[in-house]
């Protein structure tokens, strides 16, 4: 059967499509101009044909020639296994040449299942994909903690799996709408679930989560000077929804608690983003946060081993500098929330 | 109740500036061979069970690639393993993670396991993957990103909680058997002593062949290949649609536009900042922040 081109899942959020999904669309499509074939997006849930049927404005946008939607009560909640054994189900059936999902949670894990079901190439997490005429997959993704880049090539099987990440491209609407088909083909939907039961969620309040888990870290050193420097600490990582921390200094002159300290005896940390105000950056401290994905570091002192570790190097005065971001970053966030 | 543990021995790098972009390789002194450390962790969690439940529970390690691994294993029987399994084929060393993935299920499955813990990734290939295959060759529940597990006390559920990112967490209750795939964040490894090192250097290490697999995953591992890591090279950075700026606004105006989506792009090599007007480096400061997506609007959290 000739093969039907280039598919990406739709993700969806309380009832509409997921904003990701539109990046996820925008990067397929270019895919499924390069080898001229068909683009087309898949969908579950229990009520998924309202819910596209309300979207279509918007995915009418991005170049769709069909939607694949499959509807029942028993897909109302993300299952890996049963929605693995319908995806698998309609590639079999469809036979696309690549499949792409967001790299998400769910959209790894149903990724891997269904690669693993269909015993077929998968590469996560990927930055940029390409395609040449022929279908033939060339992805991009990070290597080693994000310090570097590798290209992954597929052997000649098909489909081709990948899933891409989210937040790095903004959409890219066209200009003319073009309504996709809807098809809802006849599947059997596996009644044999062993799906996780939940329980409850907890926002992370930054101010009281392990620095093990934190995604941003704000750290103070020497250069806060005293305890008062701790406020322009917290009022940032308020800001950008860090956690406080601070080097071995900090923590010996009392102005942090003892489980909030970074370096060789205190945590190791790594998280996506590493501030460091005021500190030198000794060895010691290094070792608990080298493995952090970006640095930004704010000294007075040019030659601070922490720069040589850092993706940001800031030379100022971090009493003068935080502040001043500390006011513009309010002023930001009153004209976003003014209406 | 008996654990297995996933582990991989491989070679990782602990420095971009190892790494020359001129011939596209790594210097050897920044690679360093050792366990992937959310390996260590997942190892970890286990032994912790083990600690609670005593002798009802027996921790087995298992590996997969070539004969170096091997002191990987006695590591981890130093810190408390009871059993240790090694899939030994170089071939298999740094391969396709559905060829891992079947490999360990080849042993695995002959085990009989109640729980199964992996690292959520490896840190060089950065995939994820071998968790999520190893629960679909096993037909088993995976929960991935976990920062915490307990085992009820007859050994059939588990309440994990699962890491969402930025600290948010969702607590889910899982049948078992199952496969949890664990973050860093979920405990601190613990050292082993040196007489417990010199003893593991004795133990029984139980080696499988190619040919000693499940009958499955043997057809996995012997098929080609299915994708491959084919160049390496420093991360470049993808540029967003951007519009020039009008430098006819004013700052308030510009920064709003720049949070806005639009604004004069900044070169990447830029990550340099010494500025003589405090408001003038804050700006880049909270510019870097936007461009790498850490700016989020507070009462505006989804």
């Amino acid at each position: 059967m000739e093969s039907a081109g280039i598919w990406a899942l739709i993700e969806t959020e309380a009832e509409k499509v997921d904003s990701i999904t539109f990046e996820l669309l925008s990067e397929g499509r270019k895919l499924a101009d390069k080898i001229k074939g068909e683009f087309a997006a898949i969908a579950f849930g229990s009520n998924v044909r309202k819910l596209i049927e309300n979207s279509i404005e918007e995915l009418s946008l991005y170049g769709l020639d069909k939607i694949y939607i499959v509807e029942d009560d028993a897909l109302k909640e993300f299952d890996s296994k049963v929605y693995a054994d319908i995806f698998s189900e309609l590639v079999k059936i469809y036979n696309p040449q690549v499949v792409l999902c967001s790299a998400t949670s769910l959209g790894n894990e149903l990724a891997c299942r269904v690669a693993a079901k269909l015993k077929t190439g998968l590469v996560t997490d990927c930055t940029l994909l390409e395609t040449d005429t022929k279908g033939q997959l060339k992805a991009t993704k990070p290597i080693h903690e994000d310090k570097l880049t590798g290209i992954y090539t597929f052997s000649s099987k098909f489909p081709q799996m990948a899933t891409f990440r989210p937040g790095l491209i903004d959409p890219d609407p066209a200009k003319e709408s073009v309504k996709p088909e809807i098809v809802q083909p006849e599947i059997e939907i596996s009644t044999n679930v062993f799906s996780a039961k939940f329980i409850e969620f907890f926002k992370g309040d930054p101010k009281t989560i392990d620095l093990g888990e934190a995604d941003v870290i704000v750290a103070g050193g020497k250069g806060l000077d005293s305890k008062d420097g701790v406020t322009i600490l917290e009022q940032l990582a308020y800001l950008i929804r860090g956690s406080t921390a601070g080097s071995r200094v900090a923590v010996d002159k009392g102005w942090l608690p003892l489980e909030r300290q970074i370096g060789q005896t205190g945590k190791r940390v790594s998280p996506q983003l590493f501030v460091a105000m005021g500190i030198s950056g000794a060895i010691q401290f290094q070792m608990g946060m080298k493995d952090s994905k970006k640095v930004i570091s704010i000294n007075t002192q040019k030659n601070a081993p922490i720069f040589k570790i850092s993706d940001l190097k800031v030379v100022g005065d971090l009493h003068q500098i935080v502040p001043e971001a500390i006011k513009q970053i309010k002023a930001l966030n009153e004209i976003n929330a003014s209406p | 109740m008996k654990i297995a543990v996933c582990i991989r021995y491989g070679t990782y790098l602990t420095t971009q500036l190892g790494f020359n972009p001129l011939d596209n390789t790594i210097r050897k002194e920044s690679l360093v061979d050792k366990i992937n450390a959310y390996d260590e962790n997942a190892l970890e969690e286990a032994l912790r069970i083990k600690d609670r439940m005593g002798e009802l529970c027996e921790v087995y390690v298992v590996t997969v690639g070539g004969p170096r691994a091997e002191e990987a294993l006695r590591y981890c029987m130093a810190l408390g393993a009871d059993r240790a399994f090694h899939v030994c084929d170089s071939n298999l060393d740094s391969s396709e993670a559905l060829i891992t993935a079947a490999a360990l299920f080849g042993v695995i499955k002959q085990l009989q396991c109640d729980l199964i813990l992996c690292g959520k990734k490896g840190e060089d290939t950065c995939r994820g993957q071998v968790g999520n295959y190893l629960a679909e060759f096993l037909d088993l529940p995976v929960i991935t990103s976990i920062v915490k597990l307990e085992i009820n006390e007859n050994g059939s559920k588990a309440i994990v909680h699962k890491s969402l990112g930025r600290g948010d967490r969702i607590v889910l209750e899982s049948p078992l058997p199952a496969v949890f795939t664990v973050e860093k964040g979920i405990n601190t490894p613990r050292y082993p002593t040196i007489i417990s090192r010199l003893q593991a250097l004795d133990k029984e290490i139980t080696r499988f062949e190619r040919e000693d697999l499940e009958r499955e995953a043997k057809e996995i591992i012997n098929e080609q290949h299915l994708t491959k890591l084919s160049t390496i090279s420093l991360p470049k950075k993808r540029s967003r649609k951007v519009f020039q700026m009008d430098s006819n606004l004013s700052a308030a105006d510009r920064l709003k536009a720049m949070l806005s989506g639009g604004g004069a792009k900044k070169k990447t090599e830029d990550n340099f900042i010494e500025e003589e007007k405090p408001e003038k480096a804050a700006e880049k400061l909270i510019t870097y922040l936007k461009d790498n997506g850490f700016l989020v609007h507070i009462g505006q959290d989804k």
